[in-house]
């Protein structure tokens, strides 16, 4: 672990040390005071708390399959944004104003269309991915130099070889910082849904449950396992994006 | 001549609009290149050459007159003719091998026979064991030699080059110019080189054109008829380098392109 990462941790385990000792002392107390040790106890102990394991497969689940559906569709759309002139004018403006829209203001109308259904939440999870890749994808192909187009163009590459060994290649950087912001857009997206639309497994609908029975201590495993896989998924992206520059 | 020109201009034209005032980059050029021959154009910035150039690439359209390529008239980019440009221009994320390889898909060849192709000509410019390294780990002279093996290896029966050595050093140049006149014998196909070296022009061409700017023309076309390998230091050259200079020298210079 790296230094920084080291300090990092330092506020966070300070704060776990001051909740122990208050919980020790018995300065805590009421029915949401829960000390450290139950809480760590939780996803293995308790029976309830268990959930956790499947809960997380769940939505990573979940995560897998809507971003992968809404991040293939954001990077065939901002390609065609970016090559197809007319579709561009005609199609950017409503793209943007679109991506306006708060991720979750979504939820209403999906599920008035959808119902509480497994489709609405997909649907939410690939929304929330698309956007962030249309634009990565869209910046990321214009900015390919005109010298290399220029090459394409003398090489006589079909239009199928000029997107798959050029723009795409060529947008790669760009596109992975977009499917970093779309990682982390995409799983806040998850349990997002799962926590508003509710039935279903899923780590959302683990710590909706929590609340509803008044369980701080499986609310506070639900919220750091959250946590916990939201800075995963962004130290994995980060790197990915490292891996690539080094390779340019 | 008994063979028909690989290449022929007519009354080729070509103007820019730059700030509300037309720049007639191009007026009314005629030229010829024979099968095999070696052509350099020269001039200063602003001339046309490499207009010219990208015109018969296909990159750039001419306003008025005529480009044919083997009788038949341009009419898109990479149409029977090869370009190297003064930048490698090799795509980053494809090794050296993979840049050639690209080259030969549109031509539909069994993955076998490109591979074999793209072998040979990375041969030819001495790069083999340079074939799985990428463009970012190549110096600028082996870059720039990977580029040449990428237009030569569609064998087309004509290659454009646009100032295709002008980044590298003056050693590196003049190496550069003897290994092209070895694949060029090797090779034999028809050059069209832009170049703002005298020297350049005089090792290289059978014929070298001039031209001048404002508005773009071809000045005079000077045959160079002096026995290969040329001797930079004969008489002759020198005599030729002279009458050239003084061909560049009498017009303003430096006129913005």
């Amino acid at each position: 672990m790296s230094e920084i990462t080291l300090k990092g941790l330092a506020l966070p385990a300070g704060i776990v040390a001051l909740w122990a000792l208050a919980s020790g002392l018995g300065l805590l107390n009421g029915p949401m005071a829960v000390s450290p040790a139950q809480v760590l106890a939780v996803p293995f102990a308790d029976p309830d708390g268990r959930e956790l394991w499947a809960g997380i497969g769940a939505s990573l689940l979940r995560l897998v399959a809507g971003a992968t559906i809404g991040g293939l569709a954001g990077m065939a759309t901002g390609l065609a944004l970016a090559l197809i002139r007319p579709l561009g004018t005609a199609f950017s403006p409503t793209i943007n104003a679109l991506r306006q829209i708060a991720l979750f203001a979504w939820i209403p109308l999906l599920t008035s269309w959808f119902g509480n259904t497994e489709t609405a939440k997909i649907t939410f999870i690939a929304l929330a991915t698309f956007f962030p890749l249309v634009f990565a994808t869209e910046q990321g192909v214009r900015e390919v130099p005109a010298s290399l187009r220029e090459v394409a163009r003398v090489l006589n590459l079909s239009r199928r070889r000029q997107i798959s060994a050029l723009y795409l290649p060529g947008a790669l950087p760009a596109i992975a910082v977009g499917v970093q912001i779309a990682l982390i857009s995409s799983w806040i997206g998850t349990v997002g849904a799962e926590y508003a639309i509710g039935n279903g497994r899923g780590l959302g609908g683990y710590i909706a449950n929590a609340r509803d029975q008044f369980r701080m201590d499986i609310a506070i495993v639900g919220v750091a396992a959250l946590a916990l896989i939201g800075v995963f998924l962004q130290a994995a992206s980060a790197r990915l994006i490292r891996h690539l520059d080094k390779g340019n | 001549m008994s063979h028909p020109p690989i290449l022929s201009l007519r009354s080729v034209s070509k103007s820019f609009a730059v700030d509300d005032t037309r720049f007639h980059a191009l007026t009314d050029v005629d030229l010829e290149i024979a099968e095999n021959e070696i052509v350099a154009l020269i001039g200063p910035s602003g001339c046309g050459k490499s207009t010219l150039l990208r015109s018969v690439a296909g990159l750039e359209q001419p306003d008025d007159g005529s480009i044919r390529i083997a009788g038949q008239p341009v009419t898109r980019a990479g149409q029977e003719s090869a370009v190297v440009f003064q930048d490698h221009r090799l795509l980053p994320w494809l090794s050296l091998r993979g840049n050639v390889e690209l080259a030969l898909e549109p031509l539909g060849l069994s993955a076998t026979e490109r591979r074999r192709r793209a072998a040979a000509c990375i041969d030819l410019v001495g790069l083999t064991q340079f074939a799985d390294s990428f463009p970012r780990q190549l110096s600028g002279g082996m870059a720039q030699r990977a580029a040449i093996a990428r237009a030569l290896v569609v064998e087309t029966r004509l290659v454009l080059m646009d100032e295709p050595f002008g980044a590298l050093d003056s050693i590196l140049r003049s190496r550069m110019q003897e290994e092209l006149l070895k694949i060029w014998q090797r090779h034999r196909v028809s050059i069209l080189i832009v170049t703002h070296d005298i020297e350049e022009a005089l090792y290289l061409a059978d014929r070298v054109v001039v031209m001048r700017a404002q508005p773009g023309h071809i000045h005079e076309i000077v045959p160079i008829d002096l026995p290969r390998p040329r001797r930079r230091d004969s008489a002759a050259f020198s005599e030729l380098r002279g009458r050239l200079l003084r061909g560049l020298a009498t017009q303003d210079h430096e006129v913005a392109a």
